[in-house]
């Protein structure tokens, strides 16, 4: 079979995932998303304080 | 803190590791960017149910009107403010959505039906609050306010869920172009979809319900 009609297969981040400290990306995104879910907590703290003031 | 605020933030955490790092199909011009749809479509899930939310309230509001009951100004707040969020979601879910046409359509904006049905609904909603401000009396402000989310919910669900499905389009899920079809979100890519959609609706839910707790205190302290 001729190599030449057959599709290039798709490009993906292979090397990039396993060799190309993705894992930083990872930790980056989960000091992002850790810090707006703490805002979130303590914003739900602060408004659950003022409620129960008379 | 609720259970279901827990299950949010696992559920979205769980989406943002699996998202990027489980296998996905290997497609071409889609390339890794298929990875989106954990994240771009879960924002419009969440704007429909957070819409879907304040049309339950709106109704609520209308209902507590009679029986020669007084009316809820409360539901009228949470109507209010689950449009608001919702609206949040949309604009994040059509940023994210211009990133991804750009890079696999090759522009930012193209004349779609499902892009141009979602510009509509945006207006439909900024509508919904400039007649909000327009009408002082709060008790009447309410009320048309409850009638117009009737039908500006009626008109997102027909923009954005039926006339895209009627004719030619891009998007997936769209003139016959496959979205949720068994051939193009495999299983894997299911396990990772589903749970970011629940999460991020939860998450909306919660930020709505915040919003609405700060105004019951701003109206606490002014009355």
């Amino acid at each position: 079979m001729n190599t030449f009609l057959q599709a290039p297969p798709a490009e993906m981040a292979d090397i990039f995932r396993s060799e190309g400290k993705m894992l930083v990306v990872l930790v980056v995104l989960g000091i992002v998303f850790v810090g707006l879910v703490a805002y979130l907590i303590w914003m739900d703290r602060r408004i659950k304080k003022l409620e129960q003031k008379p | 803190m609720k259970a279901w605020k827990i299950l949010a933030i696992v559920l979205v955490g769980y989406s943002l590791y699996a998202g990027l790092m489980f296998d996905v199909p290997r497609l071409v011009i889609l390339n890794e960017t298929i990875r989106n749809l954990y994240f771009h479509v879960p924002m419009w899930f969440s704007m429909i149910a957070l819409l879907g939310g304040s049309l339950a309230y709106s109704f609520r509001f209308l209902r507590s009107g009679t029986e020669g009951q007084p009316s809820n100004l409360d539901r009228d707040n949470q109507a209010r403010s689950f449009a608001e969020v919702a609206m949040v979601f949309a604009m994040l879910g059509l940023f994210t959505g211009m990133i991804w046409a750009k890079a696999t359509w090759g522009a930012y904006w193209t004349a779609d039906p499902k892009l141009q049905g979602t510009a509509v609904t945006l207006l439909i909603y900024a509508a919904y609050f400039i007649l909000r401000t327009s009408i002082d009396d709060p008790e009447k402000r309410a009320r048309l306010a409850a009638v117009y989310n009737v039908f500006a919910f009626v008109l997102m669900i027909v923009f954005i869920g039926i006339l895209p499905r009627m004719t030619d389009s891009l998007h997936p899920g769209n003139g016959g172009n496959p979205a949720f079809g068994n051939y193009d979100l495999d299983n894997g890519m299911r396990m990772v979809f589903y749970p970011a959609v629940l999460g991020w609706i939860l998450m909306g839910w919660w930020i709505a319900t915040l919003r609405v707790r700060l105004e019951r205190l701003r109206y606490r302290n002014n009355h």
